[in-house]
């Protein structure tokens, strides 16, 4: 303590000569604008580069809700997206003509959803009632049919695809124009199975087969597939047709639901006519 | 030595009346500043205790910067060279060393008091305008500020000193 006090005095010019120039400075620099700006300016610029270091550091531990932040802001960004918003916009016209009367309302629908791989095969259309969609409408893409409307909800529509095992579509072989019924078996996307062609028909592979007029749903000569086999069935009346579908399912995205215009009136007149 | 104490204090007040009064409204063509108060410091009897002139020469520098608008910046630089006071005395000491209390020209001659003061005035000068700046962007300026000051302010000293030696030395 002794040596301290003895330290102290000894160099007691020196020292107060650091006290009062470190009080001076103190002053300077609280009491004057432009040293005061740029002491601390400079000062902020050492420890500005160590904070902004340990900012690095942190930012790692924070990535999770940083990400978070991110895909909760994408989210809401995405949903802002123009293709989320379901178009109204509807075209199909209705033409007034007493000469030709219109049978047929073509509207153009995307698939949203679609499977191959079922027994029981779906897709989903994004048009519905409000785009004037009912059951029962005939779905067809520029290759060949799709199926049929099931159901329709405002906006969708849930089509029955023809790679269903419950659904039957009256086809014909487009050269002779015998008709039989197209059934999908269930095993190979590609190939229905056509029935009902009795013996005597003449076959060939290759033949085309076309949706028949019989069918209160799909128009006329809509392209199906062509023969890919046959073979007579021994103590059986039909071939055992298969058929290799047109439509590549797996490959479906726009698609036209056709309406048939006039199908109550043949309906009422099939029901009371019976 | 009462006559002495009386004396600086005196000397203390006049210089800073003289410095906040007129010089301080000096500034020729906004390089040359005079700082005659450091006379204060500079005249300072040598056996001043050396806490008493870092302390004294705080005093007239905060005052100096009171009035001057420039707090911290006049207390710095007279307590800079109040600390090298005794050092550059002791570089410059004559001969002989010294025999007589005071610092004054006539004590020891013009050639000897001017390159004493000289020395002084130009670390002061120099300490102030950089503080002043307060960076170095400005380097040759501030140095030519700084020149200029000190000569300025050395003559201003010479002939006070010339002025006032007879009455001082007579006391």
């Amino acid at each position: 303590m002794y040596n301290i006090i003895k330290l102290i005095i000894s160099y007691h010019f020196l020292l107060l000569f650091v006290i009062i120039e470190i009080i001076s400075f103190a002053l300077i620099i609280n009491f004057n604008k432009h040293q005061n700006v740029v002491f601390l300016s400079s000062a902020n610029s050492i420890s500005g580069s160590f904070n902004n270091s340990i900012y690095k550091i942190n930012e790692y531990f924070y990535l999770k809700s940083e990400n978070e932040t991110l895909l909760k802001q994408n989210n809401f960004l995405l949903s802002k997206f123009k293709t989320n918003y379901l178009s109204n916009k509807q075209i199909f016209n209705v033409v007034e003509d007493t000469v030709y009367e219109q049978q047929y309302k073509y509207t153009q629908a995307n698939v949203i959803q679609n499977s191959v791989y079922n027994k029981h095969n779906y897709l989903t259309i994004n048009k519905g009632k409000i785009n004037g969609i009912i059951t029962e409408c005939a779905v067809v893409c520029s290759s060949g049919i799709v199926g049929i409307v099931s159901k329709s909800s405002k906006n969708f529509s849930n089509v029955v695809s023809v790679l269903n095992t419950d659904l039957n579509i009256s086809a014909k072989i487009k050269k002779n124009n015998y008709f039989g019924s197209l059934k999908w078996d269930g095993v190979d996307y590609q190939i229905a199975k056509l029935n009902e062609i009795p013996f005597h028909v003449k076959l060939q592979i290759g033949d085309t087969i076309v949706t028949s007029s019989y069918s209160l749903i799909f128009p006329e000569n809509i392209l199906i597939g062509t023969i890919f086999s046959f073979n007579k069935v021994a103590g059986g009346d039909f071939y055992d047709i298969n058929v290799k579908l047109s439509t590549d399912f797996k490959n479906v995205r726009d698609v036209n639901i056709i309406t048939n215009l006039k199908k109550m009136e043949i309906q009422n007149l099939t029901n009371n006519g019976k | 030595m009462v006559n002495k104490l009386t004396s600086n204090i005196l000397r203390f007040i006049l210089v800073i009346v003289l410095q906040v009064a007129i010089l301080n409204n000096i500034d020729i063509g906004g390089y040359a500043k005079p700082f005659m108060y450091i006379l204060f410091i500079l005249l300072l009897p040598f056996e001043t205790p050396k806490w008493l002139l870092l302390v004294s020469s705080f005093f007239i520098g905060i005052i100096i910067d009171i009035f001057s608008d420039s707090i911290g910046i006049h207390a710095f630089t007279s307590v800079f060279i109040a600390f090298l006071r005794p050092y550059v005395l002791q570089y410059f000491a004559p001969s002989e060393g010294y025999f007589l209390s005071t610092p004054l020209k006539n004590n020891f001659g013009l050639a000897w008091f001017v390159r004493y003061i000289t020395f002084l005035t130009i670390i002061h000068s120099i300490i102030f305008f950089f503080l002043e700046a307060f960076s170095f962007e400005f380097f040759f300026t501030s140095l030519l500020k700084a020149i200029l000051s000190s000569i300025f302010t050395i003559i201003l000293i010479i002939i006070s000193r010339l002025l006032t030696a007879k009455t001082i030395n007579g006391k």
